[in-house]
């Protein structure tokens, strides 16, 4: 059984479809990681899984349990770090823990854990420390160790890093790192690539729908295109030209150095051809090595295009 | 069904949080008494010490008379006397006094006539205070013109007067109609309604604000352990806030509590669930604090004037009556004055303390079908 399966999920605001016929397949014990640009829908999935908001359309289930008619046991089954800090500022870090495993009936054992989490996520130190005088790391583990304490089957995590330090963010995946070996699911949505690498499987939203899912790595090579470099000054100039160089696909500036894409058939030694014919003093084209970001703004980018394409055909 | 456990950390997080807030603690203590001072010594409807002017063109032992028994109560003070009407008239134009008393030349020979006329100019822009001093001079002149007819009996030889009519009131309760007494009980109505409401509404309004109610209703807690856990704190609090006041209004402005202590608390304590679900429907409707501070000003002001807090509602016309008796401060008013002055008990004030229990299920209702576990 999956632990988060989704057909069709829906979700409109008046004319605005925000998710548009998500299908999701989460098995348990995995990393799920919902990629996207901001607005793209990511949030609004999520808020639907864990019950906050109401579908339009579709159907959803969440360990097993329907969103629309268990939300009230999905809640005892799912753990939700939000997108922002939703924590008490005004409450210590122990009390927020205390207060977040009562209300989730963590009985008997709930000092335990909450000084087991206190502990794994290093904030002894702070424990008498009001929430709102954490930096905003610390907030995240505090909201993470609060998501936890009840032992959650599926773990819905919004951005759960934003703003977080990159050592701060390792740790924090090694958390669920240890939580999915326990048997957790997980399905976090991130902007940040070094994350997505971390997960088992991605899925990349853009305007409300999947386009594309899969492994990192699967999804790396579904988005590979060739990529050259090239270094050319004055650096200004050199990329005022290849935008109009025939064959050339896309170009942008990486620090002091070009970065394109070719056209099928162009080669790349033309474009530092026609640089030098320009006057442009200018090196010679080097492979660059694709990654995973690379990918996700292609893979965008083709379903931007052909989105376009289609409004154009209907127009 | 309620998990008592689940409750009482929602009451935990409530009461650290209410401790934690100097603001709150101020206003739960501060507040209430400095209202209950400032109402009951400035909220002063008595009439004493009114501007008065003589024009006394009579100038008899009789008008000299009159004016001495005026002179003499302590409703009014009088002002330098003036000689003709114009200048009587320019006195209470230039407002130094509220009434003016104009004896003519001819009142004494008047009088002997059986029928004597003197003109009482009244200053009508403040009605109220108007309006019963000039009772005061009409009654005063009556037992003034009482007196002279007897004398004239006297002096006659008649030894019987002649029939009249005594009529005497008498005032039940409050025996001298002191404000103090009948704002003191009221004063406990308005502290409650500002704090109760305002602490509830405002509690639930700042966790929308804050997002923390998205973490809320993520949890098992349901919206009845949610609203309990939050209103329970705050009814402790109001608890603490009608001890206060009550205590100072007997204790120190020594208005006397005549009536059973186990009427007025049952009377507080469904007032109390009245206003905090008020302050509930309040917050379902407000996204922020902003928002809820102005529905808290919106209600509060129209309930203080419906209420009899300040006008009786007797004098309200028909349709505001009907809002009237929605107004839980209406019926909590009957019961604080009645239980204060009149020493009622349940056998009086119990269709009041239903309607109160009515109207706190009414709010009650409403705000948990407002308050709901979505955000959509």
């Amino acid at each position: 059984m999956s632990a988060i399966e989704t057909c069709d999920l829906t979700k409109r605001f008046g004319d605005f479809t925000a998710v548009d016929r998500v299908n999701l397949e989460v098995a348990p014990g995995e990393v799920f990681g919902f990629l996207g640009s901001n607005g793209c829908g990511k949030s609004t999935t999520i808020r639907m899984l864990c019950g906050l908001l109401l579908p339009s359309g579709g159907e959803a289930s969440v360990a097993g349990l329907d969103v629309r008619r268990q939300a009230e046991q999905i809640r005892q089954r799912v753990g939700y770090v939000a997108q922002f800090f939703n924590l008490y500022a005004d409450l210590t870090v122990e009390e927020n823990l205390r207060f977040y495993g009562g209300v989730y009936g963590v009985g008997a054992d709930l000092l335990e854990r909450v000084e087991r989490w206190i502990a794994r996520l290093s904030l002894g130190a702070l424990r008498r420390q009001l929430a709102g005088e954490l930096s905003t790391g610390q907030q995240r583990s505090l909201a993470l160790a609060a998501a936890v304490l009840h032992q959650p089957a599926v773990l819905l995590l919004d951005e759960p890093t934003s703003g977080v330090d990159p050592l701060a963010r390792r740790e924090f995946f090694d958390v669920i790192g240890e939580l999915t070996a326990a048997g957790a699911t997980v399905l976090v949505t991130t902007h940040v690539m070094d994350e997505a690498e971390r997960c088992h499987r991605l899925a990349i939203m853009n305007r409300g729908r999947i386009i594309t899912e899969g492994t990192p790595k699967a999804l790396k090579e579904a988005g590979a295109v060739e990529r050259w470099k090239l270094a050319a000054r004055p650096a200004a100039a050199a990329l005022e030209l290849a935008e109009q160089q025939p064959g050339v696909a896309t170009v942008a500036l990486f620090g002091e150095d070009l970065q394109f894409t070719l056209q099928a058939g162009a080669q790349p030694a033309a474009l530092a051809a026609a640089l030098r014919a320009a006057g442009l003093s200018c090196g010679e084209p080097e492979a660059v090595r694709s990654t995973i970001e690379h990918s996700f703004l292609e893979l965008i980018r083709r379903d931007d295009a052909a989105a376009e394409t289609r409004a154009e055909v209907r127009a | 069904m309620t998990s008592w456990q689940r409750l009482r950390w929602m009451i935990y997080k409530e009461s650290r949080q209410f401790r934690r807030n100097p603001a709150l603690l101020r206003m739960a203590v501060l507040m209430p008494l400095m209202q209950t001072i400032v109402l009951s010594y400035a909220a002063n409807f008595d009439v004493t010490r009114v501007p008065l002017v003589f024009c006394d063109q009579s100038q008899t032992p009789q008008s000299r008379e009159l004016i001495a028994r005026l002179v003499a109560s302590s409703y009014f003070s009088p002002r330098p006397a003036v000689h003709d009407e114009a200048a009587l008239q320019q006195a209470i134009d230039r407002g130094q006094a509220a009434l003016g008393l104009l004896l003519p030349p001819t009142l004494s020979r008047d009088l002997v006539r059986g029928k004597a006329t003197a003109l009482l100019l009244v200053d009508g822009s403040d009605s109220n205070t108007a309006t019963v001093a000039a009772t005061y001079v009409v009654n005063l002149a009556a037992a003034w013109e009482r007196g002279l007819r007897f004398e004239t009996m006297q002096r006659r030889g008649l030894r019987r007067p002649l029939p009249s009519v005594d009529l005497r009131s008498r005032v039940l309760y409050n025996s001298d109609l002191r404000s103090l007494w009948l704002m003191a009980p009221a004063v406990l109505a308005l502290v409650l309604t500002v704090l109760m409401q305002g602490l509830t509404s405002l509690s639930i309004a700042r966790e929308r604000e804050l997002g923390t109610l998205e973490q809320l209703v993520m949890t098992p807690l349901r919206p009845s352990e949610i609203m309990l856990g939050k209103l329970l704190p705050y009814a402790l609090v109001g608890c603490g806030s009608a001890t206060l006041v009550t205590g100072f209004v007997v204790l120190v402005l020594h208005v006397p509590l005549r009536g059973s202590p186990v009427v007025m608390i049952t009377g507080i304590g469904l007032f109390l669930a009245a206003t905090l679900g008020i302050g509930l429907v309040v917050s379902t409707f407000s996204a922020n604090q902003q928002q809820a501070q102005l529905g808290n000003f919106f209600l509060s002001f129209p309930s203080m004037l419906l209420s009899g807090f300040m006008f009786p509602t007797a004098n309200l016309p028909q349709a505001l009556q009907v809002v009237s008796a929605v107004v839980p401060m209406t019926h909590f008013l009957e019961v604080s004055r009645g239980v204060y002055l009149r020493g009622s008990g349940f056998e009086v004030l119990w269709p009041r303390l239903l309607a109160l229990a009515g109207l706190a299920t009414l709010f009650f209702t409403i705000g948990a079908l407002r308050f709901r576990k979505r955000l959509d």
